[in-house]
C-alpha cells in the first residue's frame, strides 16, 4: 500500500504550488545576488561573462527542475480541465501561460546547449570557403572538416544621407554551396535572411587596404588587411590595425586609414567623419624592437621606405562583417513567449480570476 | 521658439498640472472634500495634453520614439503612466484614489525631464526599429499598472487600518469594500505582470534581430526578470492564500523592486541600456 502512495506524493508534490514558490523564490534570488555581484565589474561589450550564475549547474538543475514542475502542473491542469463540468475560460489560459513557460525554459536550454555566434569579414570581391560545421559547433574541436559554404561579397553599396553621412550600407552577397546553386542577397544593414538553419545579417562594415611589398631583390607580394571599424557618437569612426605582423617583414605595423584626408603632413588624427573616398590616406607606423622604422602618411599609389623595403598603399575596398547565428532553441523560446503571452491575456480578460476563484467555484457548485 | 523650447513651455505646464492634481489628491483626503478630489482628477486630464504634444514634437524632431536619454525616457515614462490613470479612471471611477500615488510620481518624472538636456544625438542602426516603440509602449503601460496597482495597495492599507478604528475618511470610505479593492489590485497587479513580460519578450526579440541573441543577461535585461520573478512569485503566493493586508504589503515591497529595475538600475551599470539614461554614452555590441 505505500509503495502505492509514493508516485501519488512523488507527483503531488511535482504539481504542487509550493514547490513553485520555492523555485522562483529561489532563483529569483539567486539571479538577484547574482545582478548585485556584477554590479562593480560589469563590461557592457563582453556578453556573455563568465562568473554569470547560469552558466553553473546547479542553476541549470534548477530550471530542469522548474521545468518538471509547470509540465506536471500543466498536464495536471489538462486532466482536470477535460475532468471539469464547469471548465473555466481563464483556468485554460493559465494551462497555455505555464505550458509557453515550459516552452520557453526547454529553448532556453537548448541555446545554452547549442547556439553558436561566429563572424564572417567578406572583402568585397574575395571569397572565403568556410566548413558548414564549423559555423554550428560551439566549440573550436568540433569545429572539424565538411562540407564548405562559400562566402562571397560582391559589392557593398552605400548610400549618403543630405548631410553626408552615411544613410545605408547594402551588401550584395552570394552563397554557394556542394550543392551548386548560387544565393544571393541584396543586404541592408541588420537585415536578417535564414540559410540551413542559420540566421545571418550584416552588422558592421568597414575598409581593407590592399599593401604592396617589394624587397630589394625584386620578389614582391600583396597582403590585404580588413581594418577595425571603431565607431563612436556623433557619426565618428577610426579604421585601424594595430600590432600587426607580416611574416616577410621583420617589423611590428599599425596602420590607420583615412577615407578622405588631405595628405600632405603627419596624420596626428586618429578618427574621421568620412566614409567617402575621397582622399584615401594611410598612416603606417612600423617598429622593430622599440625603434621606429617608418612614421608616415602616404596617398593612394604611394609608397615607403621602409629598410631594405618598399611599402606601396595599392589599392582600398570596403568590407562587410556577416554576423552567423546558429540557434535551435530560438524558434521555441519564441514560440513559447507567443503561447505564454496569450495565455496570460486570456486569465486576463475572461473571469473568474484568481482572487475571487473560491466564491465563484462556489456560486458554480450551487448552481448545478 | 525652437522646437526644444516649445517642447520644454508645454512639460512645464504639464508640471504644473500635475503638481495641482497632486495637491488636489492630498487636499481631498485631508479635508475630506470629494470636490477637490475631482479637480485633481480635471487636472490630470488636462496635464496629458501639453505632455502628449510635447512628445509628439520630440518624436518628429528625433525621427524616432522618444527614448534615448533622461529626458526622453522620463518624459514617455510620464505620459504613459499618466494616460494609462486617465483611461483606468475613467473605465473603473473607483480606483480614482491611486492618483494619489501616480500622479506625484508623475510630477517628480516630468520635473526631472524638464530639467535635463534635450540636446539630440546620432543613434545606432539598432535603434531605428519599430520594436523600440513597441518595447517603450509595453514598458510605460507595465510602470502605468504598477503604479496604480500601488495606489490601491496603500488605499487598502489605510482603509483596513482606519475601518479597524472605526473611524474612516469619508473619501475612502466611498471606495469599494475592501475585498473589492484587494480583488481591483489583484487585477491590475496581473496586467502589469502581462505587461512586463510583454516588454521582456518585445527586447528579446529586438536583441535577437539587432546582435541575433533574444537574451544577454545585461543587468537590465536581468532587473526586468528580477521583477518579473518577483511579481510571478507574488501571484503564486495569493493563489496559495494570501491576501488582504500582507498581500498589500509584498505587493509594495514588489512595487519597490520594479521601481529600482526602472530607475535604479540603469543608472548603477554600463549596460546596452545605457542610452535610457545618458544620451551621450554608446556601447555598440559588436564592435570595439
Amino acid at each position: 500500500m505505500a509503495a502505492k502512495r509514493y508516485p501519488g506524493k512523488i507527483w503531488a508534490l511535482v504539481k504542487s504550488r509550493v514547490l513553485a514558490i520555492v523555485l522562483i523564490f529561489i532563483i529569483s534570488t539567486a539571479v538577484t545576488v547574482d545582478a548585485f555581484e556584477l554590479m562593480g565589474r560589469w563590461v557592457p561589450s563582453e556578453v556573455p561573462q563568465t562568473g554569470n550564475i547560469y552558466r553553473y549547474w546547479w542553476f541549470k538543475a534548477l530550471a530542469v527542475v522548474l521545468l518538471v514542475n509547470l509540465a506536471a502542473c500543466t498536464t495536471d491542469r489538462i486532466i482536470r480541465q477535460f475532468k471539469s463540468k464547469a471548465g473555466f475560460l481563464s483556468r485554460w489560459g493559465s494551462v497555455f501561460f505555464h505550458a509557453g513557460l515550459a516552452v520557453i525554459i526547454v529553448g532556453t536550454l537548448f541555446t545554452g546547449s547549442y547556439r553558436a555566434h561566429s563572424t564572417i569579414k567578406l572583402v568585397q570581391g574575395e571569397t572565403k570557403q568556410i566548413p558548414y560545421r564549423a559555423l554550428t559547433a560551439q566549440e573550436d574541436f568540433n569545429r572539424g572538416s565538411g562540407p564548405d559554404v562559400s562566402f562571397t561579397l560582391d559589392k557593398q553599396e552605400i548610400k549618403f544621407n543630405a548631410s553626408g553621412r552615411i544613410g545605408e550600407v547594402f551588401s550584395h552577397i552570394t552563397i554557394t554551396d556542394h550543392t551548386g546553386r548560387d544565393r544571393s542577397y541584396d543586404l541592408a544593414e541588420l537585415e536578417q535572411f535564414s540559410y540551413r538553419g542559420l540566421y545571418m545579417f550584416p552588422d558592421l562594415y568597414g575598409y581593407a587596404v590592399k599593401i604592396g611589398i617589394r624587397s630589394n631583390p625584386g620578389e614582391t607580394e600583396s597582403i590585404t588587411i580588413p581594418l577595425e571599424t571603431t565607431e563612436f557618437s556623433e557619426g565618428i569612426r577610426s579604421y585601424s590595425q594595430k600590432n600587426l605582423k607580416i611574416a616577410s617583414l621583420p617589423y611590428n605595423f599599425s596602420v590607420n586609414f583615412y577615407p578622405d584626408i588631405a595628405v600632405g603632413g603627419d596624420a596626428v588624427k586618429s578618427v574621421n567623419r568620412s566614409y567617402q573616398l575621397e582622399n584615401p590616406g594611410l598612416f603606417i607606423m612600423a617598429n622593430n624592437d622599440n625603434e621606429i622604422g617608418a612614421q608616415q602618411v602616404i596617398p593612394l599609389g604611394g609608397a615607403v621606405k621602409l629598410g631594405g623595403y618598399t611599402l606601396t598603399f595599392e589599392q582600398v575596398k570596403p568590407w562587410t562583417e556577416l554576423s552567423v547565428v546558429y540557434d535551435p532553441g530560438a524558434g521555441l523560446v519564441f514560440a513559447g513567449i507567443i503561447m505564454a503571452i496569450a495565455g496570460l491575456s486570456i486569465t486576463l480578460l475572461s473571469r473568474p480570476f484568481p482572487a475571487v476563484k473560491g466564491q465563484n467555484l462556489k456560486r458554480s457548485n450551487n448552481n448545478e | 521658439m525652437s522646437s526644444a523650447e516649445t517642447q520644454l513651455t508645454l512639460l512645464w505646464l504639464s508640471v504644473s498640472f500635475c503638481f495641482l492634481a497632486t495637491v488636489c489628491f492630498f487636499s481631498a483626503l485631508s479635508f475630506k472634500k470629494e470636490k477637490l478630489e475631482n479637480y485633481g482628477v480635471t487636472c490630470s486630464h488636462i496635464a496629458i495634453l501639453p505632455m502628449a504634444a510635447a512628445l509628439a514634437l520630440r518624436w518628429i524632431e528625433t525621427g524616432h520614439v522618444p527614448s534615448i536619454g533622461t529626458y526622453e525616457v522620463f518624459t514617455i515614462y510620464a505620459a504613459g503612466v499618466l494616460l494609462f490613470y486617465n483611461i483606468i479612471q475613467y473605465w473603473k471611477p473607483s480606483v480614482t484614489i491611486a492618483g494619489t500615488v501616480v500622479l506625484p510620481v508623475v510630477t517628480l518624472m516630468t520635473g526631472i525631464a524638464v530639467m535635463s538636456s534635450t540636446e539630440l544625438t546620432e543613434l545606432p542602426k539598432t535603434y531605428f526599429t519599430y520594436w523600440l516603440g513597441i518595447h517603450m509602449l509595453f514598458a510605460t503601460l507595465a510602470l502605468g499598472g504598477v503604479l496604480v496597482a500601488a495606489g490601491l495597495s496603500i488605499a487598502y492599507l489605510i482603509k483596513g487600518r482606519q475601518e479597524a478604528r472605526g473611524r474612516v475618511n469619508p473619501l475612502l470610505k466611498k471606495l469599494p469594500d475592501l475585498d473589492r479593492l484587494d480583488y481591483l489590485g489583484h487585477r491590475i497587479t496581473l496586467f502589469a505582470f502581462l505587461m512586463i513580460g510583454i516588454m521582456i519578450a518585445s527586447g528579446a526579440v529586438w536583441a535577437y534581430k539587432s546582435w541575433g541573441r533574444y537574451w544577454g543577461w545585461d543587468p537590465i535585461e536581468t532587473w526586468s526578470l528580477i521583477s518579473w520573478l518577483v511579481y510571478g512569485l507574488y501571484l503564486h503566493l495569493r493563489l496559495t492564500g494570501v491576501k488582504g493586508k500582507l498581500a498589500s504589503w509584498l505587493h509594495i515591497a514588489v512595487v519597490l523592486i520594479v521601481i529600482f529595475s526602472f530607475y535604479g538600475a540603469p543608472y548603477l551599470y554600463p549596460t546596452i541600456h545605457d542610452r535610457f539614461v545618458n544620451a551621450d554614452s554608446i556601447y555598440l555590441q559588436g564592435s570595439d
